[in-house]
């Protein structure tokens, strides 16, 4: 009793918030390619945790007695996507990169994205100077095509997944940091800042408390529909051979080795292709769907024609 | 009228360096606040009252610079004072309230946090907890309703006089000596002007604050203030007390203004204007500012800047009709 009696106290004080949510979530769940996103990507991040666990077969370990009767195999109920040239599982295979790309994709991002972030406040809020070598420099890594750049990288550390990944993240802060300054510049401008530095609050407080919150809506859109570019810039790596080595079994690796026997053995590249093409494919209408739901006008709209509905 | 000087104001100039030409909004003023007065600084838009207020807390954003003056608080120069003890009288000594309500409010933020954030950033040893605890008495002072409820609020959830308290309450959280109210009606209809201006006379009152009223409402100043300073194109014309400036108005423009005022017991045809049109403030006319748009213009006028005289005790004017040459 006790308890229902503070949920609903609760529920009572966050009215406003819950109704914000409610309607984010009914702005999400209205379109069919927001829910197609929202499956794509929530499975991808699903399998990414538990792959390996349900992963039928080991996705490494090569069986050299029956290697030469596994080898190549098409897709059949033991083996639903086939056989790769060692006779393992491609099945299983596919499911163990989920979780590399996932990890790929977080690491690059959660290097990226606070870079990006303190930079962009940075140059905007300070403006002048700071502002001008800060975004010059982002200019010349923009100034690159960010695959270009991340392969010079990735060559120069060294083929593996790690250096893959720090020549990833190293060319995929500039836009975080041009997304976030266009904001600062926009949102310092506002009376509320002004007033905060009016009432004595140290440029810090005002910078994280007051800006930042304020300018992190494109950069979630941008974080999700870039979960999708950096999961297919890994594989591009590790296509021609600069990410993941064998026999890690990393999506872009798997399409590189099956190449060879394309296209008679085309479960090879046909099944970790598609992995990358739904994943990517997933953050994308997710990235999409967010811009909507997470834009106040409209939620507002929303509202409007549910009341009118009614 | 005497007193302790709680602000004075020393030759100010704050000048735009924008790509049409330098703009120079506020020209060399002084001026002079006594302790516990209403102080109200008059004039039309763009005459730079705005950024008088603004060059007090060291707050005028690029391109705009404080190119000379000093402007003292309490006997500091808060001109030349390093950033980290202004940021101290900020909010604390010196508040400032401003013209919109409607976005001086951190639009993420409950109303209760943000006032709290003001307490706890100033008076650091104090808890959250008691912060929020005074917060609400705060909100109960400005007179807000239902002030357990609102404290949680957003401000997008609140009335647009609504918000205007919420901001005074931030404002005098601190219980500043110096209340610096930047148009706070000019937002708002006029019903809750007249509401929001008790309210602000009141907690002047108990707080013991001096008020800086900028305003280009006559009424207002009338009703509130004990002086007024009215300013033209970045220069102080006159300077007054209340009664004396609306009886007995020495400067052309202070006269042509309360002439604009509509009187509703008089029926007239037209409502008079100020001839003319403000001069643009990159190429000011040389002499005195008011010169092409004066009726009593003479050939001085245009050459020399008249010096500011004071015509009877404390009623000070800059105009040639008045200075003995």
């Amino acid at each position: 009793m006790r308890l229902l009696h503070i949920l609903h106290n609760w529920r009572k004080r966050n009215r406003a918030r819950l109704r914000e949510y409610k309607l984010m979530f009914t702005a999400l769940t209205r379109s069919p390619t927001a829910i197609a996103g929202l499956v794509l990507s929530m499975s991808f991040i699903i399998l990414g945790i538990v792959g390996p666990y349900i992963a039928p077969y080991n996705p490494i370990e090569i069986d050299f007695e029956k290697m030469h009767e596994l080898r190549l195999q098409p897709p059949s109920w033991e083996h639903p996507f086939g056989t790769d040239e060692f006779g393992r599982d491609l099945f299983s295979r596919v499911l163990c990169g989920a979780r590399i790309s996932l990890m790929v994709a977080i690491v690059v991002l959660s290097i990226a994205i606070p870079l990006g972030i303190v930079l962009g406040l940075i140059a905007g809020y300070f403006g002048g100077v700071v502002d001008e070598v800060i975004m010059r420099v982002t200019d010349v890594f923009l100034s690159f095509p960010g695959l270009i750049l991340a392969i010079a990288f990735s060559a120069a550390f060294g083929a593996s997944i790690w250096s893959a990944m720090a020549a990833i993240a190293l060319v995929w802060w500039p836009p975080y940091v041009r997304v976030v300054r266009g904001q600062v510049l926009q949102i310092k401008e506002s009376l509320f800042v002004e007033a905060a530095k009016a009432l004595g609050l140290n440029p810090l407080k005002i910078m994280f408390r007051h800006i930042l919150p304020n300018a992190l809506t494109p950069v979630i859109v941008l974080a999700t529909l870039d979960f999708g570019s950096v999961i297919l810039v890994a594989a591009a790596l590790s296509f021609i051979g600069l990410g993941a080595q064998p026999p890690t079994p990393e999506w872009g690796r798997l399409v590189a080795d099956g190449r060879a026997y394309f296209p008679e053995k085309w479960w090879y590249v046909f099944f970790p292709g598609l992995a990358i093409f739904l994943t990517a494919l997933g953050w994308n209408l997710l990235g999409d769907a967010l811009r909507d739901v997470l834009d106040p006008r409209y939620r507002r709209r929303l509202e409007f024609k549910e009341r009118r509905g009614r | 009228m005497s007193g302790e000087v709680l602000l004075r104001v020393e030759d100010l100039r704050v000048y735009f360096y924008t790509y049409a030409g330098v703009v120079k909004a506020v020209d060399g003023i002084d001026l002079e606040v006594y302790r516990g007065e209403s102080f109200a600084l008059v004039g039309e838009t763009g005459c730079g009252k705005s950024t008088v207020a603004r060059a007090v807390l060291r707050l005028i954003p690029p391109p705009g610079r404080i190119v000379s003056g000093r402007v003292f608080f309490e006997g500091r120069d808060l001109l030349s004072l390093p950033e980290k003890e202004l940021r101290a009288i900020r909010g604390a000594d010196i508040a400032y309230i401003c013209q919109d309500p409607s976005s001086a409010l951190d639009p993420l933020y409950t109303c209760g946090y943000q006032i709290s954030e003001t307490i706890v950033s100033h008076q650091g040893v104090v808890k959250w907890r008691d912060a929020w605890m005074y917060a609400l008495k705060l909100l109960k002072q400005v007179a807000i309703p239902e002030a357990e409820k609102r404290i949680k609020n957003y401000p997008h959830e609140l009335s647009g006089g609504m918000k205007q308290r919420v901001v005074i309450s931030m404002s005098i959280a601190n219980r500043p000596k110096l209340l610096i109210a930047d148009e706070p009606t000019t937002a708002l209809d006029v019903t809750i002007q007249a509401q929001i201006m008790d309210l602000i006379m009141e907690l002047k009152k108990l707080y013991n604050t001096t008020l800086l009223l900028i305003t280009h409402n006559l009424g207002l100043v009338a009703e509130y203030c004990d002086r007024v300073a009215v300013m033209y194109l970045g220069k102080i014309v006159e300077v007054a007390d209340v009664y004396t400036l609306f009886e007995k108005p020495l400067h052309p423009y202070t006269q042509g203004l309360l002439k604009a005022i509509p009187n509703p017991l008089k029926r007239v045809e037209r409502l008079y204007s100020i001839p003319g049109m403000i001069p643009s403030p990159v190429n000011l006319p040389p002499g005195c500012r008011f010169r092409p748009r004066c009726q009593f213009a003479k050939d001085i006028c245009a050459r020399e800047e008249p010096p500011m005289i004071e015509v009877e005790p404390n009623h000070y004017v800059a105009c040639w009709m008045y200075a003995k040459r």
